[in-house]
């Protein structure tokens, strides 16, 4: 996660309101029960009853998420799923795990403008938070397509334009995980219906981890269960500017989770929103670069140029650098993007001017903030760090080595 | 590298048996354009459904008088000379470079042979639980060695096989790809040859139906060491419901490559597929965006590509004039 797309209002009470309202929705997909029992139609249900029931330790005010009817919540493959998250026999040469771009104290981020891949390769875009990305609806930065965590999951391992992890296939990898002896009785109470790991089990796993790393226990959210001092004075007027219809931040980056294309248990419509926020204008009729132009090069629609997901911002204050290239650098840098209604590059391959990008959303309008003003709005932005989800030992590295080589 | 340079004079050239090279597009001719949700679906022969293919004495070609076994051979080549992966192959594309190569694989459905009346007749495939499933096939070029270390497998496979009914036929169809059925399936729990993770496509909802990559010496790179001319063909602009799990419902280019070769001949005949003619358009030492062609749209390589290959790059439909990368000999 690396855009913030800034908004405003004032009604901070009525974030949380998308969280318990529009519940049980007919015709809402099936979703996991707040606790234990998880609820499967799919075949293998009379074993689905996985190692070890499951309760969400949600933050106050917070929906359950919505989990697919076959990938039920349970212990045993939540810590499965971390042991496979942070283990690099999941990369080919065994020196990348999942967690090597998705580190914790960085909010599942790498600190990179773009990602590496464990061969050198070179993603055109950032890592992605993984803050909260059980209630994101649609993931990666502009794929419409990738709705959820399981498929998700096959991209990092077996992408090849760039390599992420490379890994081997299915017999292989598994032979590799096979050495490792926690992993059978894990593999077994994780997926008591399953007769043998498999890749399926897999990503199964790693998308029921990554579900639980859940993080609204911040100093805002503090401030929003009604503790007076949580936030400075200064956050609390950069608040006030955020929720205006003066900056507009809020549109985009609504909700518990500050992001307009958000799904949980009692979601009753899906949304799944892209923006073209004027990072580019390459060519005056909008062109975003070549090889990273966003949801059109899903969807091939000429509206769809520059469009990207709108994501949380939540820790945004340790995830920089930001947007889908992390081509803006600071928080700072971020304002001043919007503050100009786009961002003008004055030379090079990307030169143009994105405030007249004709493809922009209408919100970015631009404004005006006096340096005070900018600092109470960055005080906000980093009020929303959760410091205990940071250093949650539930999200950690299980293994006792470290996982991230030197960066090449 | 330890490549042995291998120079060849004229590229294009391929041996060709004669009157051999018809490769027609068969675009008008079959039946059923409805029969799938793509939006420019290649003319589906009757063997395109996504059923079982009826069993033939439990997947074996030999046995009875009624059926008839059939072996049909395949070969990748770089102009006249066969492909490895331990070979550089010179004076390749417009700037004339020197190419090695990291893969060579495609999938390919709904073989048919043409009965003597004219009638094109399914090819049922012999189930083997690795190479062909169903109704698919994956033909691979590559053994693993060398530039194909990284992402290739030892195993290869240069047939398809299978078996028909007793019969006269002269002449041969398949289709470039993966069924849209089993491309837009849940890969993890796919059989072979549909589990190969490299083979997978997953950021696109789908399976590479080609790929054929290629490190041209002297090409600049943005993408990180090694720079490779990829070439992935697969279907693009595919929608989806999104609250359904990002299931596809449509692609708008579909990107399968109907090939008929009505001069084929049984225990005669080879299909070709010639790198060197897919690229005879390209300037190998020039990419922007992803590496090579990697067939989205907007991908600035890709044109020349698909015009040889016989794909209009705009639409994901066939060409009307036929591609030459595919020939017959």
């Amino acid at each position: 996660m690396r855009t913030l797309a800034l908004c405003a209002a004032v009604l901070v009470a009525g974030l949380a309101a998308c969280a318990g309202g529009d519940v049980g929705s007919p015709s809402a997909p099936p979703a996991a029960p707040a606790t234990a029992t998880p609820t499967t139609d799919d075949a293998g249900s009379d074993a689905a009853e996985g190692g070890s029931a499951w309760a969400w330790d949600l933050p106050p005010g917070f929906p359950a998420p919505r989990v697919p009817a076959d990938n039920p919540m349970n212990a045993s493959k939540v810590a499965l799923g971390r042991r496979l998250f942070y283990d690099v026999r999941l990369s080919g040469n065994e020196t990348f795990s999942c967690g090597s771009c998705h580190e914790q104290k960085l909010a599942f981020t790498d600190g990179r403008a773009t990602a590496v891949g464990s061969t050198g390769g070179l993603h055109p875009r950032a890592s992605m938070s993984l803050s909260d990305v059980a209630y994101a609806s649609g993931l990666t930065w502009a794929n419409p397509l990738m709705t959820s965590l399981e498929k998700q999951a096959l991209v990092p391992m077996f992408g090849n334009d760039p390599v992420e992890l490379g890994s081997p296939d299915e017999a292989a990898l598994l032979a590799r995980l096979g050495g490792d002896p926690e992993y059978a009785p894990l593999f077994r109470d994780a997926f008591p219906e399953k007769a043998a790991p498999s890749l399926d089990a897999v990503v199964k796993a790693i998308a029921a981890f990554e579900r639980t790393l859940i993080s609204g226990r911040s100093p805002y959210d503090r401030h929003v269960a009604g503790d007076p001092t949580a936030l400075s004075p200064s956050a609390k007027r950069g608040m006030d500017m955020f929720f205006s219809e003066r900056l507009e931040c809020y549109h985009c980056h609504t909700g518990f989770a500050f992001s307009d294309s958000i799904v949980h248990e009692g979601s009753a419509f899906f949304e799944l929103s892209y923006h073209n926020t004027g990072l580019y204008n390459v060519d005056g009729a909008g062109a975003y670069p070549t090889g990273n132009r966003g949801l059109i090069d899903l969807t091939d629609k000429p509206a769809d140029m520059g469009k990207f997901r709108a994501p949380t911002l939540r820790n945004i204050a340790v995830t920089a650098p930001y947007m889908h290239d992390g081509s803006v650098l600071t928080l700072e840098d971020a304002l001043d993007h919007y503050g100009a209604a786009g961002r003008t590059i004055a030379s090079g391959p990307n030169a143009g001017d994105g405030s007249q990008n004709p493809l922009k959303d209408d919100l970015i309008r631009g404004f005006v903030l006096t340096a005070s003003e900018k600092t109470d709005v960055i005080a906000f932005l980093e009020s929303l760090t959760d410091a205990s989800f940071l250093a949650d030992p539930r999200h950690s590295n299980p293994f006792s080595s470290p996982q991230r080589p030197p960066a090449p | 590298m330890t490549r042995r340079s291998v120079a060849f004079a004229t590229m294009t050239l391929c041996a060709l048996s004669s009157a051999t090279l018809a490769i027609t597009a068969c675009s008008d001719d079959a039946t059923s354009p409805a029969a799938s949700p793509d939006a420019a679906i290649t003319p589906a022969p009757t063997s395109t459904t996504d059923a079982a293919p009826p069993p033939v004495a439990d997947g074996s070609t030999d046995a009875s008088p009624s059926t008839l076994a059939v072996t049909i051979d395949f070969a990748a080549r770089v102009g006249v000379l066969p492909f490895t992966c331990e070979a550089t192959y010179a004076s390749l594309g417009t700037s004339m470079v020197s190419v090695g190569f990291t893969d060579f694989r495609f999938y390919v459905h709904a073989v048919e042979l043409v009965r003597a009346d004219g009638v094109s007749v399914p090819l049922t495939l012999t189930q083997d639980a690795k190479w062909q499933e169903q109704d698919v096939a994956l033909l691979d070029f590559e053994d693993g060695k060398e530039g194909c270390a990284t992402d290739g497998t030892p195993d290869m496979n240069t047939t398809v096989k299978g078996s028909v009914p007793a019969g006269t036929y002269k002449g041969l169809k398949f289709i470039v790809g993966v069924p849209f059925a089993k491309n837009h399936a849940n890969q993890a729990i796919a059989p072979s040859p549909l589990n190969l993770g490299k083979m997978f496509w997953s950021w696109n909802a789908g399976y590479k139906f080609a790929k054929i990559d290629s490190r041209p010496e002297g090409m600049n790179g943005d993408g990180g060491p090694n720079p490779t001319f990829n070439f992935h063909l697969g279907s693009t602009a595919c929608q989806g419901d999104a609250a359904d799990g990002g299931t596809v419902t449509s692609c708008g280019k579909p990107n399968r490559l109907p090939v008929s070769m009505p001069l084929y001949e049984l225990g005669k005949s080879k299909v070709v597929f010639d790198y060197a003619a897919l690229v005879s358009g390209s300037d190998l030492l020039v990419n922007s965006g992803p590496s090579g062609c990697m067939s989205f749209p907007g991908d600035p390589e890709c044109a020349a590509v698909f015009e040889r290959l016989g794909v209009d790059y705009a639409t994901g439909a066939p060409t009307v004039t036929p591609g030459t990368a595919f020939k017959l000999e």
